[in-house]
């Protein structure tokens, strides 16, 4: 006799297995335990068991003698008919009585299977562990709900949160435009006074409005870019570039204020930067005017040095452009804060030397947004040297046809610079007298100041107030340069270029520049993408419409 | 204690004095969460910490407030998806308040670090039950009245409850809980 026949005598077996079931070889049945008599009243003592419950697992199975002894050494599933409750165990023989028991708990897999069950926790025996996982089950699906509303309340909160963020690079993209356009007049109405004889003191009255003018743009790009950053937003660009050139002309840029305190600026480049990078040269550009520029305020004399470094093989970027100064130095207690949003070394700082304090925060999100940093290698107060990284690859060389290159401005000037890299104010303009030239802007002030700023190079331009009347005016593909405001009523200036460039030769294929105060990446990326080929931001300021025009207009139509 | 207790204290108060109110209880007690999650410890300080400031700003003795928690909490619960689970408690009072233990040990597995407390119930001869209440923690005694109250409710019967030992005499509380008629009127809290 086995041992556990032995024990299902008595009450105990009611305790200890309060499901259990006995059948004799017919599947009638013998015993019941109290828990599933409680659940199945039909399982009364002389009825079929096969009237209240069937046989799930092992498949095609009765309660029959034969059947019976073959599951013995089966893990049993039984179902109960009318509420489809589930037990599972096994049979045990009773040889003496000829009889089979069945010893099991209620295996219930859902909520639904475990309300319709009725089952209680004095169901169970105490020892049992099938009430636990019972309560598990439930539990479970509990905190399964409780993340699911912590998801949908993060999911409610993000959402939120992206909408305020768009609220607000809206506003920044509707107030840069807003802004800029009166700049446009200010700034470019400065550029075109200082071309005209003045006497000292206006003279001096019109340099202070080119600075200020100047010193206003540069804050709201700041601003504009630090708030892009600080929402994410800032989207780098990986275009071919041409860095030592990049290098030069940012240098050239700073060479006057430079000379004006009598400090030398210089750059050095190494013969190991490749011909061309990928990465966002407007970006790089920006950075090292930042330091370039940072150095020049603070430095009342002495030199600037860059150095600029490229490896192939290092692991912090391999750009490495140090820029090394004979300023005051930074002092210990004001390096913490350095890269902090709208922190300068201190309040005289801001007093003394102006800006936003934003500079070197943006530099370093954007030298990081480039996989480098912006770090003060060392300073004292016989200098400063930061070093600027960047993880920029090394790209083919350049495509023979220039006007591949036209998504960027960095690309290499089609005419040489009559003049030094900025020109100078004051009538000694390159001059282009044959070139024909559209400018397409439906903004009286705007239009004046093109116009103006043209003269200045000896081009008389043709006019056009909306994209439809330029559509028109470009039909005979007769123009060396076309510069397009973006935003004009009837037409814009994106559907205007693709209008233009579906009507015309694909041989002729006019340059055409957009001319826009919407100053983020995003609207320089669509200005490309409708097929223009540069990309002129206003204000317009006299020097860089200069660029674009000796880097679009034919070499024959310089004077 | 459970975050699940935390929110059905947030619960009560949305319930009766709204979410402006919760507002301010949570802030008062130094709680920056405006939900808890369920199988979340949290310290009971915290727990105290909301009762004493819902207290304080709903005008409310803290023993009736624990008592009107009590009997919120068999609803609350309930509606939060451990009715099957109260169910399994039993379907009437008596076999209930016997399984409190039982699951209470079920459910410790799901909330490991729960430290509940323990009830012994008793019928006496004149049909009434004698329960005691065994706790770790102190002053709860009214909670326990308030969660008899809920459970009759649940059995949709009215019981007088008599609180006839208290913790500070005899080391744990007991109540004597005798059954009314359906029709009755309501309890008498001790």
């Amino acid at each position: 006799m086995l041992p556990e026949a032995r024990i299902l005598k008595g009450d105990l077996i009611d305790r200890v297995f309060p499901f259990f079931l006995t059948l004799d070889g017919s599947g009638l049945v013998q015993r019941v335990g109290p828990a599933l008599a409680r659940l199945v009243p039909g399982l009364g003592l002389g009825t079929q068991a096969a009237d209240q419950l069937e046989v799930l697992r092992p498949t095609r199975k009765i309660f029959q003698r034969d059947c019976m002894l073959e599951m013995l050494s089966n893990v049993v599933v039984l179902r109960v008919l009318h509420n489809r409750l589930r037990l599972r165990g096994m049979f045990l023989e009773l040889e003496e009585e000829g009889a089979f028991t069945f010893l099991g708990s209620p295996w219930v897999m859902g909520q639904e299977e475990l309300q319709a069950a009725g089952l209680r926790f004095d169901d169970f025996a105490l020892h049992d562990p099938m009430a636990d996982f019972l309560v598990l089950l439930q539990t479970k699906d509990l905190a399964l709900e409780d993340s699911r509303k912590l998801a949908q309340s993060l999911s409610i909160a993000k959402a939120e949160a992206e909408r305020a963020s768009q609220a607000k690079s809206d506003f920044l993209a509707v107030a840069s435009h807003e802004i800029r356009t009166p700049m446009n007049g200010l700034g470019s109405m400065a550029d075109l006074l200082m071309s005209t004889d003045l006497d000292p003191q206006q003279r001096q009255c019109t340099e202070v409005i080119q600075s200020c003018s100047d010193t206003l743009l540069v804050l709201i790009n700041d601003v504009l870019d630090f708030s892009k950053i600080d929402s994410g937003a800032l989207e780098l660009e990986r275009i071919p570039f041409a860095l030592a050139p990049l290098v030069q002309e940012t240098v050239d840029l700073f060479a006057e204020s430079a000379a004006k305190k009598s400090i030398t600026l210089s750059a050095e480049c190494s013969q190991s930067i490749p011909d061309r990078l990928e990465g966002d040269p407007v970006r790089v550009r920006q950075v090292l005017s930042n330091l370039i520029g940072n150095s020049i305020k603070f430095t009342s004399t002495g030199e600037i040095q860059l150095k600029v470094e490229y490896e192939e093989q290092s692991p912090h970027g391999n750009l490495r452009v140090s820029v090394t100064d004979t300023g005051c130095g930074i002092p210990p207690e004001a390096l913490d804060g350095l890269f902090e949003p709208f922190s300068q070394a201190d309040a005289s700082t801001t007093r003394r030397y102006g800006g936003t304090g934003l500079g070197l925060a943006i530099c370093r999100q954007l030298a990081r947004g480039m996989g480098g940093d912006v770090v003060v290698v060392q300073t004292s107060s016989a200098g400063t040297e930061f070093l600027f990284t960047a993880a920029l690859l090394a790209c083919a060389p350049a495509p023979e046809e220039a006007g591949t290159l036209a998504p960027t401005q960095e690309s290499p000037p089609r005419l040489s610079p009559t003049l030094g890299g900025n020109g100078d104010a004051g009538g000694k303009r390159p001059q282009f007298p044959k070139a024909r030239v559209l400018v397409a802007e439906d903004n009286p002030v705007n239009r004046l100041i093109a116009r103006k700023l043209l003269l200045e190079f000896g081009i008389e331009p043709e006019l056009a107030v909306n994209g439809l009347l330029a559509v028109e005016a470009a039909r005979g593909g007769s123009f060396d340069l076309i510069l397009m405001d973006m935003q004009m009523p009837e037409m814009g200036g994106a559907d205007a270029c693709r209008q233009i460039r579906s009507l015309e030769d694909p041989n002729i294929n006019q340059p055409i520049v957009a001319f826009s105060a919407a100053a983020f990446p995003e609207h320089r990326k669509e200005a490309l993408d409708a097929g223009m080929d540069d990309f002129l931001s206003k204000p317009v300021r006299i020097n860089s419409l200069q660029a674009i025009l000796q880097r679009w207009l034919p070499e024959n139509q310089a004077a | 204690m459970y975050g699940l207790v935390n929110n059905g204290i947030r619960d009560l108060v949305l319930e009766t004095a709204g979410e402006d109110a919760w507002d301010e209880i949570r802030n008062q007690a130094g709680c920056p969460e405006r939900d808890f999650i369920s199988m979340q410890n949290y310290p009971d300080g915290l727990t105290y910490n909301l009762v004493a400031a819902a207290s304080e700003h709903l005008n409310v003795p803290a023993q009736d407030l624990l008592q009107s928690f009590g009997k919120h909490w068999i609803t609350f619960t309930g509606d939060q998806g451990y009715g099957p689970l109260l169910t399994m408690a039993g379907d009437d009072l008596a076999g209930f308040l016997s399984n409190l233990d039982a699951m209470h040990s079920r459910i410790s597995l799901s909330f490991p670090d729960l430290d509940p407390p323990s009830f012994q119930a008793e019928e006496e001869p004149d049909g009434s039950i004698l329960l005691r209440y065994y706790s770790n923690r102190e002053g709860l005694a009214p909670m326990v009245l308030g969660l008899l109250q809920g459970v009759a409710s649940r059995f949709d019967g009215s019981i007088e409850i008599q609180h006839s030992a208290k913790r500070a005499d005899s080391g744990h509380d007991e109540f004597v809980i005798t059954r009314i008629s359906a029709a009755g009127n309501g309890t008498n809290a001790a």
